[in-house]
């Protein structure tokens, strides 16, 4: 049951950063945002 | 405004696309890791079971792993190897490995379990440059290992508590109302406050719990596994850091410490130094303390041998640290160690000599001898191989339950000679080279 939770949770990170990808404006804070990304699927999909 | 927008959205969907690049490459090769590598059990294997059999919630989950067993046909008793328990610990996994695939049972029965916690082989340690794989020579080209965790992968079980507290498990009340005399300063499993990681660390939660974490669903599994095949003697194989004292060591539940001294002695005489530890009774859910507390009839030990890939003080991650157990970085704490001594003992000396006691001559900062050659997996393996082989020597001896018979297990000198892959099968299975196959 938590794990569920904690997935829907990582869900609504990974819509936040990008959501915040496409809004940023400095290309620097767009980076950071597709690099936050990366560790949040692999959580998201079970892989790491 | 419209084309700051535009440039804005096509360098996200850029940066976007980047980003599920390396994830796509990242996943494929951390996914990898959950694919297990075939092992090639000796012609006298008779059966192979999986865990969950014992606790059905198992079947089908990344932690249900293979017993394999080799029945002799003859009456006898049953001995159980464990490798994998901590994944990081290759030479622990590679020992069982070896007994699998050389094995052959005269008397009684063997269950050999390569990949105790199944779950922890399927990543590295977080944050360690940990390498994933180490490759052992066979006659037949390198056979790849992997080189996984100390705990479950998180994947399988999170999120961590800040603090865990081990299960009771269901036996203790059971057994004590039997043996009260198992009590006597024996607190009994569980209730013991460790650090949160521990949660995901099946040799910190025996006996288990038939309705916790997955984690704990494996021990309750090993657990009854061992109660249900009443297995007589068990031997569970690991590694070391250098800086930690357990090292090279036997740790024997009490009821198999006279077993464990006895192949202690038997070992001298095979040029294998190692020593004794009782297990302690308030460091609760290790194998040689729970699985003895949770069955009579068992006789529970730890193997301990060394290894510098895990240690806190080892340098850059390399191939050679995990397979020739070589690493500059702890020869040089050595040779720190070796000047602070001499610099202790010259200060102890010169207060010796004003007439006062000194309050320490020696300071220990490893608690083995690290050669300059390093300690090579090869030695490592046969220490745990040659070990098991007295262990079962000396049960026999001591008649301390039905005889066990087992066989073409090579001794220590012939793996020390000709390297452990010597004795392994191939990368594609191909039979080993070994002198125990060519007698068949």
């Amino acid at each position: 049951m938590i794990t569920w939770l904690y997935v829907l949770i990582v869900a609504w990170l990974v819509y936040l950063t990008i959501y915040n990808l496409y809004k940023e404006e400095k290309p620097m804070d767009q980076v950071t945002c597709a690099m936050v990304t990366i560790p949040l699927l692999l959580r998201l999909f079970g892989i790491k | 405004m419209m084309k700051a927008l535009k440039d804005r959205t096509i360098r996200a969907s850029i940066f976007l696309g980047l980003a599920l690049i390396v994830a796509a490459v990242a996943g494929y090769r951390f996914r990898a890791q959950w694919v297990d590598e075939p092992l090639y059990p000796s012609p006298h294997l008779t059966e192979v079971r999986m865990l969950s059999e014992y606790h059905a919630p198992l079947e089908g989950t990344p932690m249900d792993t293979e017993l394999y067993i080799f029945d002799s046909g003859e009456p006898g008793g049953t001995v159980l190897i464990c490798g994998g328990n901590h994944p990081n610990e290759p030479a622990g996994y590679l020992a069982a490995v070896f007994i699998l695939e050389n094995l052959r049972m005269t008397e009684g029965r063997a269950i050999v379990m390569p990949r105790m916690n199944r779950g922890a082989f399927l990543h590295t340690e977080s944050q360690e440059a940990q390498l994933p794989n180490f490759f052992i020579p066979t006659a037949h080209g390198e056979r790849r290992f992997r080189h996984g965790s100390r705990v479950t992968n998180p994947v399988l079980q999170w999120p961590d508590p800040t603090v865990y507290v081990n299960p009771r498990g269901p036996f203790w009340d059971e057994i004590v109302a039997e043996h009260p005399e198992i009590a006597e300063g024996n607190p009994g499993p569980g209730r013991q406050t460790l650090a949160g990681v521990d949660s995901r660390n099946v040799n910190r939660m025996f006996p288990g719990d038939p309705r916790g974490t997955i984690t704990e669903q494996l021990a309750y599994a090993i657990v009854t596994m061992i109660r249900e095949e009443e297995v007589d003697l068990a031997v569970d194989y690991h590694e070391a850091s250098p800086e930690y004292p357990t090292n090279n060591v036997i740790v024997a539940h009490e009821r198999a410490a006279d077993v464990a001294t006895w192949a202690e002695l038997l070992l001298s005489g095979d040029g294998v130094a190692i020593s004794t530890d009782t297990s302690a009774m308030h460091l609760r859910g290790l194998t040689h303390r729970e699985w003895g507390d949770a069955y009579m009839g068992i006789r529970p030990v730890l193997l301990e041998a060394p290894n510098v890939a895990q240690g806190r003080l080892k340098g850059r991650s390399t191939p050679e640290q995990i397979v020739e157990g070589l690493d500059m970085a702890y020869v040089r704490v050595q040779m720190i160690q070796k000047r602070l001594n001499e610099r202790l003992a010259e200060r102890a000396r010169r207060l010796e000599e004003r007439g006062r006691i000194p309050r320490e001559r020696t300071r220990r900062i490893l608690y083995v001898n690290i050669p300059e050659t390093g300690i090579h997996i090869d030695v490592r393996v046969a220490r745990h191989v040659q070990t098991t082989a007295r262990l079962v020597e000396a049960y026999n001896d001591q008649m301390a339950g039905p005889p066990i018979g087992i066989a073409d297990i090579p001794h220590y000198d012939e793996i020390i000679e000709n390297g452990s892959g010597h004795y392994l099968h191939g990368p594609e299975g191909e039979p080993p080279a070994g002198a125990a196959r060519e007698e068949e």
